[in-house]
């Protein structure tokens, strides 16, 4: 493994047990819940599925990009501008429903449900936004033709995907606790 | 690109020889002025948090005095706390480190040079942060572990608080950029030859340590940003009378405190397993089990931190498992002080200054690491939790064995990063004076503790022997201020008038010494081979290398 | 001795599910293994774990009275059956099975760290979702289920750490990792359960009383429904945690006692 790519690889194990640690917290009160709004109050599981399913397919574009990469092909670049659409669309989703809970009433400080999910959630959003803006910077590089195939330029390419997975990964995690488990 | 940047900075340094100039050290990606700025940043932040140190002493010198209001008293121990922990003892051996290693791996740079810069600087403003919170309005009085509710706005109502949590995420993120920069040097660039097995046990530990962190700080990140919830959005996560969990704090900090006990004590070990072989002449004994051991202590610093909170009430079964898993973590640790104490036994001992650090470092943490061990017992954990035995056990581990480590590690490297000797002289004042001082403050805090005097009280009633110990207490503090002033002395006059070291001074085997002190910027002309696990001894005994020997006793 | 505690030392149940399928091990072993049984020690010991565990009155109490008696059982059969036996499988064996190519892809397939240790802990967790870990309680057929899922998953999961050919292993570093991580999930999994709402698993509240024990388990030893789960959770985390770090040391052990990268004695040669 190359050193950047080991590097993200071990900077992915810590924001993992970073979000475990989230996790936790949020499971924790989703046990003892207090007053106040909960998921199954306030959560709109079918919503945010469909707009998870975005953030899941911009893995599997990201994929085929660094696959066009790989080879050389200059599909890489329309693969990228997919893998952002689609991250984009998710990031939207997420937006309107935060707007959506705050017009109704619920924001962080109203009960623990709300504070443990907009951190976690939050959280999870900020991870998206960075790896959006890593990976609008590769499509910048390979768009104006400046990202060749060298090993370092691979390296740089292969660790944002290292990091868009993982960004998807935890995604997978927390919509089953926080989403699914709150109708089961 | 980085590197390119990187190999810009250096080619305009080499043209510069002298490396003196502000904007030099400012702008700089190379891990010898890194590692030193953030050893100097350790001891500007040593001077303001052994400051408070002498005014908390003088508070408690007698009874009833009022030299500070109870309030500063509670800013004072827990900015106290908060910076000898992540504003000192993290910075000076992330400094250690970011020198060494790739010294010692025979690497030119670690591996991300400018990620290197910003873990220190991200660190040092973090601790910047922390200290403007003085004239912000006040400074934290919350302990240096926050406790939750008393961290909450409802009972810290100035903003202190608030900016520990962003000081302490400032460190946070430096630390843990720098834990991953270390793992990947380490990896990643070692010169062909120099097999893990083959690896210095500093970076053995190092490598560790930063696994450790890479797990470790997550848990206290997540922790602050659930605070700061608390403090800035009115949520209620850890405060109960609206729901919320006062334990869960405490479990989330002790589920990183734990292992940062250990964070700080890694890299301690590491320095003695360097500095004992070399003053004892003779390789380490055991290699194997000292490397293995400190996986051992890293994996189980996850499973103890409940013996944090015996006093909380968690229930019996808890308290017995963590009782248990707390004994067991004093296993490998055991391995560790027998394995030095082998190698100390019939070796040609050279007690220099470093070595009698080193050797002080063994007793002292041994001291500190069977009180801590008491605290197992759960009985006694709830007699003597937050009285002053703890405080005098959590020092015998982090002045007596971390503070002890780091000065035998700066007495022993100076040379190398200077190009000087320390006065051998001076040291040995130093060593004594830094001894008896640190044991007439902390050991007669084992006595208070036992009577009954608690943590954190500002002030205490004129009760029988109180007034006498804390007395002899405060006495050693002021010592070990005159030691202070003593070491610093001794780096100023060396620096100026030391006698010049040349490579080798200790006549050491490790890969650092064997480039000029100091080093060229690009670390070294030409890195010797590397076939066993000290390099320049086989260097100097082709005829009695170190692998032969092991052979001819395998055989 | 009091009734109850007579009631319970003989509350053995040799299942005849449970009687075969040992047997069936044993025999397939001495079969596979005709002239080489130094490694058969532990297979035997695996085998005669996982005896004790399913027919001992430790299931009696797992089945109905204690979660935590249940989580004993779960950690034996998860922890230190497939361990033992795996322990137990000689190299020759090893490399007569592995070069079948359906068997050697199989092997590729799930002998992959990665995702050796996405089934063992995926195994672990999805069991003890409430929904699931309550319908084995209420259901021996699909309990049963649950208890080939522990085995197959952990064997899966132990493969990469205890193979006994050295190419189906993962190198020391990356064992180490791969240790570590799992005993962190199984961590907070053990987490969870500690600190859960008592009642996690209903059935274990208000349990029948068929061999008259309840007093005894309740008063005598003062395992109360929340207490109970405690332990379980507690079992998990501390104990089973320890069987990670004890294979972290094997680990360890067995790399030092290796020759290949032995800088000593490599360099010795030349």
């Amino acid at each position: 493994m190359s050193k950047s790519k080991l590097a993200v690889s071990l900077f992915i194990l810590s924001e993992a047990n970073f979000f475990a640690l989230l996790i936790i917290a949020y499971l924790y009160f989703h046990a003892y819940p207090g007053e106040g709004p909960t998921a199954a109050t306030s959560l709109n599981a079918y919503r945010t599925g469909i707009f998870s399913i975005f953030l899941f397919a911009s893995s599997a574009t990201m994929m085929l990009a660094s696959r066009s990469y790989r080879a050389k092909s200059s599909a890489a670049f329309g693969w990228l501008i997919a893998t952002l659409v689609l991250g984009g669309i998710f990031l939207f989703g997420q937006v309107r429903e935060y707007m959506e809970l705050y017009a109704s009433g619920v924001t962080a400080n109203r009960s623990l449900f709300a504070t443990t999910f907009f951190t976690l959630t939050g959280f999870h959003g900020l991870h998206v936004a960075v790896g959006l803006l890593a990976i609008a910077a590769i499509t910048i590089l390979t768009g104006v033709g400046t990202l060749g195939t060298s090993a370092r330029e691979a390296d740089a390419f292969g660790s944002v995907e290292i990091y868009w997975h993982f960004v998807d990964g935890v995604w997978v995690v927390i919509f089953t606790i926080v989403y699914l488990w709150a109708f089961l | 690109m980085s590197d390119i940047a990187a190999s810009d900075r250096i080619a305009e340094l080499e043209a510069n020889p002298e490396r003196i100039g502000f904007l030099s050290w400012v702008a700089s990606v190379d891990h010898k002025q890194i590692g030193i700025m953030y050893m100097l940043s350790a001891l500007f932040f040593f001077g303001l948090g052994g400051l408070e140190a002498l005014i908390i002493r003088a508070q408690l010198a007698m009874p009833g005095n009022h030299i500070v209001t109870p309030d500063t008293f509670n800013q004072l121990f827990s900015m106290h706390g908060t910076t000898m922990i992540f504003l000192v003892v993290m910075p000076v051996l992330a400094g250690l480190t970011a020198y060494v290693i790739p010294l010692m791996v025979g690497a030119r740079d670690v591996a991300f040079p400018r990620l290197n810069a910003f873990s220190f600087w991200v660190q040092l403003f973090g601790g910047v942060l922390l200290y403007f919170s003085f004239v912000a309005g006040g400074a934290p009085n919350a302990g240096w572990f926050s406790y939750a509710p008393l961290s909450e706005p409802a009972y810290s109502f100035n903003n202190g608080v608030t900016y520990w949590i962003l000081g302490l995420a400032g460190v946070g993120v430096g630390s843990l950029a720098g834990a991953i920069n270390m793992a990947v040097t380490i990896l990643k660039l070692r010169v062909p030859g120099m097999t893990i097995r083959r690896l210095p046990l500093f970076c053995w530990m190092t490598l560790v340590n930063s696994f450790l962190m890479i797990f470790a700080l997550p848990v206290i990140n997540a922790a602050l940003v659930l605070l700061l919830a608390d403090r800035l959005l009115n949520a209620h996560i850890f405060t109960p009378a609206f729901g919320g969990s006062a334990i869960l704090w405490q479990h989330y900090f002790w589920g990183f405190g734990h292992p940062e006990v250990y964070i700080m004590i890694l890299p301690a070990f590491a320095i003695i397993s360097e500095v004992i072989p070399v003053f004892a002449g003779k390789p380490i004994y055991g290699y194997e089990f000292v490397a293995g051991s400190t996986v051992a202590i890293a994996f189980m610093s996850f499973a103890v931190w409940a013996h944090h909170m015996f006093a909380v009430g968690l229930g019996h079964l808890f308290d017995l498992f963590f009782g248990i898993s707390t004994m067991a973590i004093a296993v490998p640790t055991g391995i560790k002080i027998f394995n030095w104490t082998a190698t100390l036994y019939q070796g040609r001992l050279r007690f220099t200054t470093a070595m009698k650090f080193a050797v002080a470092f063994i007793v002292m943490f041994t001291i500190g690491g069977l009180s801590g061990v008491s605290f197992a017992v759960v009985p006694l954990d709830w007699q003597l939790t937050d009285t002053y035995y703890l405080v005098a056990h959590l020092h015998y581990v982090l002045f007596g064995g971390a503070i002890f480590a780091i000065f035998a590690g700066i007495y022993y490297w100076f040379p190398k990063m200077s190009g000087r000797m320390l006065d051998e002289r001076v040291g040995n004042w130093h060593f004594w004076i830094t001894f008896i001082g640190f044991n007439l403050t902390f050991l007669v805090q084992h006595l208070l503790g036992m009577m009954g005097m608690p943590r954190r009280v500002f002030t205490y009633p004129d009760w029988p022997w109180w007034m006498t110990l804390n007395m002899i207490s405060t006495i050693g503090a002021f010592v070990l201020l005159i030691s202070v002033i003593v070491f610093l002395w001794n780096i100023v006059s060396s620096l100026n008038h030391g006698e010049i070291a040349g490579d080798n001074p200790w006549d050491a085997w490790t890969l650092e010494w064997a480039t000029s002190s100091p080093p060229p910027v690009e670390n070294f002309d030409l890195v010797p081979p590397v076939h066993g696990r000290r390099p320049l001894w086989d260097l100097k005994h082709p005829e009695r290398a170190d692998e032969l020997v092991a052979a001819a006793a395998g055989k | 001795m009091s009734a109850a505690a007579h009631n319970l030392i003989w509350a053995w149940d040799f299942d005849p599910s449970i009687v075969a399928g040992c047997a069936a091990l044993l025999g397939v072993y001495a079969i596979a293994h005709r002239r080489d049984f130094s490694r058969a020690g532990w297979f035997v010991a695996g085998v005669v774990a996982m005896f004790l565990a399913l027919v001992s009155p430790l299931d009696a109490l797992a089945d109905t009275y204690l979660f935590s008696a249940h989580m004993l059982q779960h950690l034996i059969l998860v922890l230190v059956v497939p361990p033992l036996m795996i322990l137990g499988i000689s190299p020759r064996f090893a490399r007569i099975v592995l070069d079948v190519p359906a068997f050697a892809r199989l092997e590729r397939i799930l002998g992959n760290g990665i995702v050796a240790w996405a089934v063992g802990m995926a195994t672990l967790w999805v069991w003890h979702a409430p929904y699931l870990y309550n319908a084995t309680l209420a259901d021996e057929d699909i309990h049963i289920f649950e208890h080939l899922c522990f085995l197959v998953s952990a064997t899966i999961f132990w493969w990469p750490i205890l193979a006994p050919l050295e190419r189906s292993r993962l190198s020391p570093m990356h064992a180490v990792i791969y240790l570590a991580t799992a005993a962190v999930a199984n961590s907070v999994l053990a987490i969870l359960l500690t600190f859960a709402r008592p009642g996690l698993y209903p059935a274990y509240l208000d349990p029948p009383d068929p061999l008259k024990i309840l007093p005894m388990v309740r008063g005598g030893w003062g395992l109360t429904p929340a207490l109970d789960q405690q332990l379980g959770g507690l079992l998990m985390w501390i104990p089973g945690g320890m069987v990670f770090l004890g294979a972290v040391v094997w680990v360890i052990a067995r790399w030092y006692a290796s020759a290949e990268d032995n800088g000593l004695r490599i360099a010795a040669v030349h």
